[in-house]
């Protein structure tokens, strides 16, 4: 049964104040959580967190088709090693 | 990484059917363009793509002097690689990631850490690089990285690892 309409996203509290924290300092600090099971919000659309895998924080900048995702999808627990192949990307 | 070096595109991951054809899975951004590299294997051994098709991974391949199982079980597990000097120019302001492995790391001018590798994770590329002896992940985003000097094969760090 998913989450009820009327309670809206669940996001820790902790979370909302640091995220205010650091949009007002207007520094690229990377705001550290543990908190995986917290709702991206449309707040958080340009900040960067490390969102803690169980080993390192995992740097995820939060963009606007993240909205609605929890933050523990973008900080996989196992490993993998990946592949560059022809793969080419822009900062 | 020089133009001598080989990069890896792709991989054997086993014999299909009794004609000699393999399944394949491929690390580039479109399969189609196996077509335009010249492909070996990790002992230099040159393959030439007959035909390859499939919609999704794994793609099903044949090589040409490869036409019955036994051949095509002989290459189970098998890297495929291609030249560096084989890959097109990247567009512009787009860097291979493969590149980006072993680059230095510079801060103010001094030589602070190398880059060791990349993650993708959905939420942007990420490089894994050693700090000051220490593990770190940073995001290849601006803000994080700044210029990126391909001859000089350094990355210039603009993050002064700073948490919230």
């Amino acid at each position: 049964m998913p989450r009820a309409v009327w309670k809206g996203p669940f996001v820790d509290a902790y979370l909302l104040k640091k995220a205010d924290k650091v949009r007002g300092s207007g520094r690229n600090d990377i705001i550290k959580t543990w908190s995986r099971r917290s709702t991206i919000i449309p707040p958080f659309v340009g900040l960067t967190f490390g969102v803690y895998n169980g080993k390192k924080f995992v740097p995820v900048s939060v963009n606007e088709n993240m909205i609605g995702h929890k933050f523990g999808e973008f900080a996989p627990t196992r490993t993998f090693t990946g592949h560059g192949g022809d793969k080419t990307a822009k900062k | 990484m020089t133009d001598g070096a080989l990069v890896e595109i792709g991989k054997i991951v086993a014999p299909h059917g009794l004609k000699g054809e393999v399944k394949v899975i491929l690390f580039l951004e479109d399969a189609a363009r196996i077509e335009d590299y010249p492909l070996t294997l990790q002992n230099g051994t040159a393959l030439t793509l007959e035909s390859l098709r499939g919609h999704d991974e794994p793609y099903i391949a044949q090589f040409k002097g490869v036409h019955d199982r036994n051949a095509s079980e002989a290459l189970k597990g098998q890297l495929l690689y291609t030249p560096r000097s084989a890959l097109p120019p990247p567009p512009d302001d787009a860097y291979y990631l493969h590149d980006l492995t072993g680059m230095t790391l510079v801060q103010n001018g001094t030589a602070v850490g190398i880059v060791n590798g990349f993650q993708d994770y959905g939420a942007g590329i990420i490089l894994e690089c050693t700090l000051n002896g220490r593990e770190e992940l940073i995001p290849f985003k601006d803000g994080f990285i700044g210029a990126i000097d391909a001859p000089a094969r350094t990355v210039e760090l603009l993050w002064n690892l700073s948490w919230e």
